[in-house]
């Protein structure tokens, strides 16, 4: 919404003494945020208008150039001008030598085209006051001549560009922004409508019926004859919708625009001769077509409100009216109608047809039902004055609603803001905005004006209240809350997982959670695993992702690639987030009341009813994880240097792990595995299976591992109990065993574990072997040993024992042969 | 050893008169004090202490002396051999120091070539995302006011999103423009648009009185540019009790405030519409880049002067009704903001696109330690 200030000075008589900035500052104060201020066209020096005496037309040139004579005050000058808009005896701004306009363009007095040109004829976009491109801006013929343009054209006036909630709909409107600024400011204000007598109405003219009772509150027309097609908008009119950022057209839709901005009631005018005889408001019929006025056809819905005349839909109530009536230059009768309709429906049909006006903009946020009546007066006396004729009926359809009434008791204001407001300041507020008060002894009854629809509750009246006393008096104090638990267990393992994945050399990142089936097949995962079990979205963003990720390896694959793409080579990146799955109680919510809770029954229903969201981990790593150079060797990412990641995540959260087989798809059938945690399987780590990575348009090697987080930490989550450190002395030994190739180095691992009992405090592999000298197929394993016993110093004995146990068990279990 | 000669005056004996021997000593400290290294300290202490040393050489003639005159002999030599030996260690310590020294400073390293070389070399560390770091410190301010954390999914009930909130079936942000919607435009189920749903989920389960933070993430259908993000992050908090008013709401948004942007950041309320509070305010901050010095031509706050930075407001009654809270008893209030937002102007980010897009320099930046 914007607002001129000229025009709302008009309206409170706010005196010089206030000025633009304490305007803006009242706006913010108010709760109209103030998108932008802008200075309507800002010209120095002399413009004034001016009449074309006389056209030359020359024709020497490649493009059309006139040498035009144009009487300013008493004297006439000549001007070259480009365009041919205009003829003689049009009305022209003329901006003199001396004068600069927008741009810093300065006029003089030149030699062009073989002629001397004493100034500009001006065109709006010259003067920085719209973007046409008409050409020359001819003013209305009443103009004097020689008098100051900037003046007429309100050149130089500040204009606040609003931003009104949306719940404030009587502030799209000059009366409704005036009611605001002149409570702030404690002026009076005069309601523009009690200077706008309604007009009786009459038994003539074009009648009015209502058919659709609960979705119009107030419908009325009048109708006027002998018009003058030809009349044009007086200037004040066409510089103020101008500075509304609308444009001139004609003047029966400039002045219903005009009415509309100054009192924010939409009108619409038909062209009588085309309307056949009652106009109706009513349902459309489902299917029913109707073209409008940006010449497009639309299909309505029976839900969907028309004016109607008796054969045909003639308008799309409150939002565009139809081609079939729409105002002509030859048109003489015109019919107004100003009505008011049900926020809701038009903001439905609006939406549908992805079709919003002006109008549309004003009775979704609600329009005042008192209103109509003295909008189609104002409207009608604007057309006799301005374009001759006269007002030939009035007819008023109306069903009056009783005004609201809020009671609210005192003690509320202060429980509300914490700002101990006098009563009579209270009250004043109110008054001051239009809301009659009865003060009783505790409370006081608002009884709403008919604009107000927005007010409902107590809440709703200390809002107001509040707000012309002032948010910025809100003085803080802090509220004494309970002392809490802090982070639950679950929260804080979820921290200390991310510090430890980022200590560990990786990058945190975050990516949008939407993925493609296609993500899937390129994974190469089974069709049967539960990642299929995909969300879709109804409307994505794109049809590339059109669905919930049910793994975080596509998002962190495109990452990857991202970073290659920049020339970041060696990185190792990690998301924690949540994966979506599809469920068989995954199905429709029904419509659940508000006012009241629901029944636990039905909220676990709900809760039942929405997706599987499970909190996943996932990292990839590529290139080297230590690079090589002065320092040393470096190292590239493994399979094994991702599982080590793993591992220390594993030993910091105090959770034992071990693997188990291969992994599936995506992963590399050589160099993966499962991951079990407390017995179960929790996730897959290994390299990607190159196939896989080359789907997604990469030609490296790929490594990491995706888990589920939530089982993780729940176990991360479980009490513990301490063991006792051992202090005794302790013994080291190597042993080197000859096993197989395909023999798994954790078996063994275990297997001496067990078989050295409670003497082994650690059994450590720190060294693998492949060659001749060991064998065809076989390998070496060497692991360190410490052992350590509870109570005493370990002898000689003892440890030849746990040695002779740990051969025996691993030759008879893995047919392993010390290496010699 | 010579025998005793009885007709022989120690007196007479030349080489232990006191001032042979002083001489001998002033000779020895000399030399040791000259010493420039080990090896000449070594030369020295073979001239001054050797067995050929005038302190040696006058120690064998003691023998030749008589009884009465070999106490003061004895003495005298006794004292300059320590005399010239303690000088010696400590001239040794010394330059056994210094050769220690030489030696090390020899093996100087170049240790500025660990800041020219790359992350990624003897020890490499990672980052954390800064929407994760910003959402904990925030948390945090809150933990320590006394609130909890409270949770909810990402996949929400229409119910929960909006209804419950008092957000009417044609309010115009539940349309298509604006929330994704799953499987169908009438499952009632959304992307949550917010986080405020998690209020009304600790509402309808927590014990009163009720102290939560919600931080999370949420979507609304915009087109990833410069400012804008189809998913991103809020937190939100929610305080019922009993006597809570906009002066609570108020200190409280501005411990925050203080906590995150230090001392002397300004902030105010500015009257607003929300469908589930009531009244309702903005929540701004004064502009970080034209604070100092007001740019009417400032983009980052359109030359207001101010940013926006969240929404707040009394819990409107109605939502506590549908929450089945005694509006006669209790009254609360609520604040929502975005965390990119916050980190946009908090340090100085142009482009959304970077929070979003994963390049690791951008994490990189901040370190795991925001401040």
């Amino acid at each position: 919404m914007r607002v001129p200030v000229s025009w709302l000075r008009e309206f409170v008589k706010l005196g010089p003494q206030v000025t633009d900035a304490q305007i803006q500052e009242a706006f913010v104060s108010l709760g109209f945020e103030v998108e932008s201020v802008i200075i309507h066209g800002s010209v120095t020096g002399e413009l004034l208008t001016g009449e074309v005496v006389e056209i030359k037309h020359l024709d020497q040139f490649k493009k059309p150039i006139r040498y035009c004579k144009v009487k300013i005050g008493s004297q006439t000058r000549g001007i070259v001008c480009g365009a041919t808009n205009f003829s003689e005896g049009d009305k022209v701004v003329v901006a003199m030598p001396g004068a600069v306009l927008p741009g810093n363009f300065e006029i003089a007095v030149r030699k062009t085209y073989d002629h001397l040109s004493e100034g500009m004829i001006c065109s709006e976009r010259e003067l920085g006051i719209s973007d046409s491109h008409e050409g020359i801006l001819v003013l209305n013929k009443s103009v004097n001549v020689g008098s100051d343009a900037k003046k007429i054209l309100g050149l130089g006036e500040t204009v606040f560009e609003l931003s009104v909630l949306p719940d404030r709909g009587y502030a799209l409107s000059m009366r409704g922004i005036a009611r605001e600024v002149a409570a702030y400011f404690n002026k009076k204000y005069q309601d523009p409508i009690t200077r706008y007598k309604k007009i009786k109405p009459t038994r003539s003219g074009v009648n009015g019926k209502i058919l659709a009772n609960k979705k119009v509150a107030n419908f009325s027309l009048v109708t006027l004859s002998g018009v003058n097609p030809n009349a044009s908008t007086p200037e004040f009119i066409k510089h103020r919708l101008n500075q509304m950022g609308m444009r001139s057209i004609s003047l029966p839709v400039d002045v219903t625009n005009y009415v509309m901005l100054e009192l924010g009631q939409p009108l619409h005018a038909f062209d009588k001769k085309s309307v056949k005889g009652t106009i109706s408001v009513r349902l459309a019929k489902k299917g029913e077509k109707i073209k409008t006025l940006d010449n497009q056809v639309r299909v309505l819905m029976d839900t969907d409100l028309v004016i109607s005349d008796s054969q045909k839909a003639i308008s799309i109530a409150g939002i565009m009216g139809g081609a079939n009536s729409e105002i002509s230059e030859k048109t003489r009768e015109i019919v107004i109608e100003a009505a008011t309709f049900d926020a809701a429906t038009i903001s439905h049909t609006a939406r549908r047809l992805g079709l919003t006006s002006e109008a549309s903009k004003r009775f979704e946020r609600s329009t005042d039902p008192n209103l109509p009546e003295y909008a189609a007066k104002r409207a009608a006396q604007l057309l006799v004055e301005f374009g001759g004729g006269k007002i030939v009926g009035a007819k008023y359809k109306k069903s009056p609603l009783p005004a609201k009434r809020i009671r609210l008791k005192f003690e509320q204001v202060y429980a509300v803001t914490g700002i101990a407001i006098k009563r009579s300041e209270v009250i004043k507020n109110l008054n001051k905005i239009g809301i009659k008060t009865l003060e009783g002894e505790a409370a006081l009854t608002a009884v709403i004006p008919s604009w107000r629809s927005d007010l409902e509750t107590p809440n709703d009246l200390i809002e107001e209240i509040l707000r012309l006393h002032g948010y910025q008096h809100i003085k803080g104090r802090l509220p004494k809350a309970p002392s809490g638990f802090g982070l639950s267990k679950k929260q804080k393992i979820k921290r200390q997982i991310t510090q430890v994945l980022a200590a560990s050399g990786s990058h945190e990142i975050l990516t949008y959670p939407f993925m493609a089936e296609a993500d899937l097949i390129k994974l190469q995962i089974a069709s049967k695993d539960d990642r299929f079990k995909i969300i879709k979205i109804f409307n994505p963003l794109s049809d590339e992702k059109p669905a919930m990720r049910t793994t975080l390896l596509p998002g962190l694959m495109e990452v990857a690639i991202r970073n290659l793409s920049r020339g970041i080579n060696n990185f190792s990146i990690f998301e924690i987030g949540n994966v979506f799955q599809n469920h068989k109680n995954f199905k429709s919510i029904p419509k659940i009341g508000v006012g009241f809770p629901p029944k636990k029954l039905t909220l676990k229903e709900i809760d039942s009813s929405l997706a599987l969201e499970n909190l996943h981990l996932s990292l990839i790593a590529v290139g080297q994880a230590i690079e090589s150079g002065w320092w040393g060797e470096g190292h590239d990412h493994s399979a094994s240097s991702v599982g080590q990641i793993l591992k220390s995540l594993f030993d910091q959260l105090a959770i034992e792990i071990s693997f188990q087989g291969t992994g599936a798809n995506p992963w590399h059938p050589g160099r993966s595995t499962k991951l079990l945690a407390a017995g179960e399987i929790v996730g897959e780590f290994g390299q990607l299976h190159p196939t896989v990575v080359n789907n997604f348009g990469l030609n490296k090697d790929v490594f990491g591992f995706e888990i589920s987080l939530a089982k993780i930490i729940g176990l991360a989550a479980r009490d513990r109990k301490y063991s006792a450190i051992g202090k005794m002395p302790f013994a080291i030994e190597d042993l080197a065993l000859v096993v197989n190739q395909e023999q798994n180095a954790l078996e063994i691992q275990d297997a001496i574990k067990r078989a050295g009992g409670n003497l082994m405090e650690s059994v450590n592999l720190f060294d693998t072997f492949t060659g001749q000298q060991i064998g065809e197929g076989k390998k070496s394993l060497t692991f360190r040993l410490l052992l350590r016993a509870d109570d005493r110093t370990l002898t000689s004995e003892d440890l030849g024992q746990v040695r002779e146990r740990i051969l025996h068990r691993v030759s008879e279990d893995f047919g392993a042969q010390v290496r010699t | 050893m010579s025998a005793p000669n009885s007709d022989y005056d120690p007196v007479q004996v030349e080489a232990l008169s006191e001032k042979e021997v002083n001489k001998a000593i002033e000779k020895a400290l000399k030399d040791i004090s000259a010493a420039k290294n080990l090896e000449e300290l070594k030369i020295a202490k073979i001239n001054h202490l050797g067995d050929k040393s005038p302190i040696a050489l006058a120690n064998r003639e003691i023998g030749s002396l008589p009884p009465e005159a070999k106490a003061i002999a004895g003495k005298r030599v006794a004292s300059a051999r320590s005399q010239i030996s303690e000088s010696f260690n400590k001239s040794q310590k010394f330059l056994e120091i210094e050769h220690e020294n030489k030696i090390l400073i020899s093996q100087k390293e170049d240790l500025t070539k660990v800041l020219a070389s790359p992350d990624v070399s003897l020890v490499n560390i990672g980052s954390r995302h800064p929407l994760s770091q910003i959402a904990e410190i925030m948390s945090d301010v809150f933990i320590a006011m006394g609130y909890e954390v409270a949770e909810g999914p990402e996949v929400e009930a229409e119910w929960y999103n909006f209804d419950s909130l008092n957000i009417s079936a044609s309010h115009p942000s539940r349309s298509a423009q604006d929330t994704f919607y799953l499987e169908s435009m009438d499952s009632g189920k959304v992307l949550r648009t917010q986080t405020s749903p998690v209020q009304m989920r600790a509402m309808l389960t927590r014990d009163l009185p009720i102290y939560v933070v919600a931080p999370g993430r949420v979507y609304r259908k915009d087109e990833l540019d410069a400012t804008h993000t189809p998913v991103f992050n809020q937190i939100e908090g929610l305080a019922i009790d009993k006597g809570l008013s906009m002066a609570d709401l108020k200190g409280t948004l501005d411990h925050f405030a203080t906590s995150l942007f230090g001392s002397g950041v300004v902030t105010r309320f500015r009257p607003s519409f929300f469908p589930f509070t009531e009244p309702s305010a903005e929540l701004d901050v004064q502009c970080f880049v034209c604070k100092d010095k007001f740019n009417p031509e400032c983009k980052t706050c359109k030359g207001t002067g101010w940013i926006e930075w969240g929404g707040c407001g009394m819990v409107n009654p109605k939502v506590l009704q549908t929450a089945g809270i005694d509006t006669t008893q209790y009254s609360g209030f609520a604040f929502g903001m975005g965390l990119e937002r916050t980190l946009m102007f908090k340090y100085s980010i142009t482009d959304m696109r970077d929070i979003v897009e994963g390049d690791i320099r951008f994490s990189k930046q901040f370190g795991s330690v925001l401040r």
